[in-house]
């Protein structure tokens, strides 16, 4: 189907009662959104009704599009207003809240897609030293939210642990004398994991992370250690010793790991093994998550890479094993991409992914910090300059203040970029309530953090998810899934909560990657 | 719209009219193709005399094609941007002023609590860093791996 749709030719348009909404022909029913972030599906003959004026208040659909704000004389400004502030409750955040340190860039796999994988395991010179540890902390503590997140990234980051037990230890200090919420998550492939390191993580709350791209014939070929040997069977294995020391402890319940797929051109044959896998090891959700042609992974994309609609296939295809096995109960298994659009679609709520913000969550949201100390606008940015172009590199934290950071020029380009209402086509698009643009992911694809709308990968995959999850939302079998993931899943970014902690909380894992 | 091509520059040439095309569009879509293409401009009365000197060694006629195709795509979103950007630019300013203002947060800059300048707080803090100089010391590699030579750079287009 057109991206673009366009209104029913030759019927008669009466826009006086109309309130302002965009649309999309979804063959046979259309969508209706507006700003406020309400929906409503009708059918094509309701709909001409509706643009020619035809639905009366005695009309059943008439509730429906005077609740929904879709009548101009009959609108309800402060529940819509505060519809409005409630999906756009990053417009009034204090800064960013996701920090991601990057400890080290050393890694003992090769990973097919990873930027990072090129720096060997020996070379130490590429790890965060401690004075620089302590300045990134510094750094962060400086920002303004109330509630932080410090992300632990590579690399392998448990390359260097006496720098992630150090940063861990110190924010945690910090914190609980500013009295802020702290929220502290490794992402690792577990391999160098030992009961020590665990007890450590276990025993100051941090939560944990993990890829796992599917069965070891799909895993090892993605994510090969040097020198091989068997990924996969380790990551597995730790998954789930970390799943056995949580629950054998009430209190560290709300830490199970988590685990991350990144799809390849390798895995489009595995959608049910890898359902499969998710689903043997009990782990709550899977995130299917595409590959951007960002940094290493464009050097390698016509190998593993593949067009956004071969992506849109495959994530359908596999939302629907996942859908079929709640369905007939025997997994309730949930999908991460799909909870994030349902959460802005059906609570109206933000629920923190920064790629689908508008403006991007690019330094308003997060913030990359490099072994070396330079901060940029997201990690996408400093995979971009791991390739030689700094051009998101927004500071330094032995040299930059919070201040300055916000006020680079990158950084407002950034934030005028992926503003949707300055995009074409995003602005008359139907899923603009819910969606956003990446400016890394523009320049990288498209020369312009502004990109080219029409043309872009991003619009393309974007607008088949929105497809897709709006088709089944049509499905009374999968939508009731739906409703009872958005009642079940906890794992909701908590940005702003105005809680002070010194002590991490172990009341519910904040922090979903 | 008539290409005039000339395979041994290579080059392809074109005519924009003033009454679709801008010049600030002609510059950011010349800023966009600059890894791609040499962007040469000529201002006539009604119209831009558009020459695109391809930076690949050798173009063939579909090749230089192509990119004259996708040169005017890029310019014709640059002046739907300006249209929407236009349009849309009360709205868009008061959200960009909103998101900024409020990531500030606040017109002083966040100050450390009083209790880190205390000495317990210094002295715990040193404490840690000690530790993890030791750990690091005991546990992390001495030697660094001579490298091989640093990659090329990437492919334009992936």
């Amino acid at each position: 189907m057109s991206r673009l749709t366009s209104l029913p030719p030759g019927k008669p348009l009466r826009p006086g009662h109309l309130g302002a909404f965009n649309f999309r022909d979804m063959g046979g029913w259309h969508l209706l959104t507006n700003d406020w972030g309400r929906h409503l599906r009708l059918e094509a003959a309701d709909f001409e009704r509706f643009l020619s004026g035809g639905i009366k208040p005695e009309d059943p659909l008439w509730a429906a599009l005077r609740q929904g704000g879709f009548l101009r004389d009959q609108m309800d400004f402060n529940d819509l207003a505060s519809s409005y502030l409630r999906k756009n409750s990053f417009h009034w955040f204090a800064g960013p809240s996701l920090h991601m340190v990057v400890v080290t860039l050393r890694c003992n796999q090769k990973c097919l897609y990873c930027h990072s994988s090129v720096v060997d395991p020996s070379r130490t010179d590429t790890d965060m030293d401690l004075e620089t540890a302590k300045r990134t902390v510094d750094f962060i503590f400086q920002t303004p939210n109330p509630t932080l997140c410090i992300e632990f990234q590579g690399g392998e980051p448990l390359l260097n642990w006496p720098v992630v037990k150090f940063i861990t230890r110190y924010a945690q200090k910090k914190a609980e004398a500013a009295r802020r919420r702290l929220i502290v998550a490794l992402v690792s492939n577990f391999s160098l994991m030992s009961e020590e390191r665990l007890d450590f993580l276990l025993d100051h709350h941090v939560s944990l992370c993990t890829s796992l791209d599917g069965p070891p014939e799909l895993h090892d070929r993605n994510r090969p250690f040097l020198g091989g040997g068997e990924a996969q069977g380790k990551v597995v294995a730790w998954l789930e010793r970390i799943q056995r020391r949580c629950q054998a402890d009430s209190s560290r319940r709300a830490y199970l790991p988590g685990a991350l797929m990144t799809t390849t051109r390798f895995s489009f044959p595995f959608a049910r093994e890898i359902v499969d896998l998710y689903a043997g090891l009990g782990l709550e959700q899977i995130f299917i998550r595409p590959l951007s042609p960002i940094g290493y992974a464009k050097r390698v994309w016509s190998e593993i890479g593949y067009g956004p609609e071969e992506f849109v296939a495959f994530y359908e295809r596999t939302l629907d094993t996942i859908l079929e096995l709640n369905r007939t109960g025997r997994s309730s298994l949930m999908e991460r991409t799909a909870l994030i659009l349902l959460t802005k679609i059906l609570k109206g709520e933000d629920p923190g992914f920064m790629d689908l913000r508008s403006p991007a969550g690019a330094v308003l949201g997060c913030l990359a910090y490099n072994y070396n100390g330079e901060i940029f606008v997201s990690d996408e940015g400093r995979m971009v300059d791991h390739e030689g172009d700094p051009i998101f590199r927004v500071g330094h934290v032995a040299e930059n203040d919070w201040a300055s950071v916000l006020d680079h020029p990158t950084t407002r380009a950034c934030v005028t970029a992926s503003v949707l209402e300055n995009q074409p086509m995003c602005s008359q698009c139907a899923y603009k309530p819910y969606c956003g643009v990446e400016p890394v992911f523009h320049y990288e694809t498209q020369r312009s953090v502004f990109g080219q709308t029409p043309s872009s990968p991003w619009c393309v995959s974007h607008m088949g998810l929105f497809d897709a999850i709006f088709r089944r939302l049509r499905d009374p079998g999968a939508s009731a899934v739906f409703e009872e993931w958005l009642a079940r899943d906890q794992c909701r970014w908590q940005e702003n909560d105005p809680e002070p902690a010194g002590e991490p909380q172990g009341g519910g894992r904040a922090y979903a990657p | 719209m008539r290409l005039e091509i000339d395979p041994q520059e290579p080059s392809v040439s074109f005519s924009a009219p003033k009454s679709v095309y801008s010049q600030d569009g002609l510059r950011i879509a010349a800023h966009v193709f600059a890894t791609r293409a040499e962007v040469l401009v000529a201002k006539y009365r009604d119209s831009y005399a558009v020459t695109l000197k391809s930076k690949r060694r050798s173009a063939s006629q579909a090749d230089l094609e192509a990119l004259a195709g996708e040169f005017l795509n890029e310019l014709l979103n640059q002046e739907y941007r300006f249209l929407v950007g236009r349009f849309n630019h009360k709205i868009s300013g008061l959200i960009v002023t909103q998101v900024l203002l409020a990531a500030r947060g606040g017109e002083q800059a966040v100050k450390p609590p009083s209790e880190e300048r205390s000495a317990e707080f210094q002295a715990a803090v040193a404490v840690l860093m000690k530790e993890a100089e030791e750990e690091a010391l005991r546990t992390m590699p001495k030697r660094i791996a001579p490298q091989g030579r640093p990659l090329p750079p990437a492919p334009e287009g992936g």
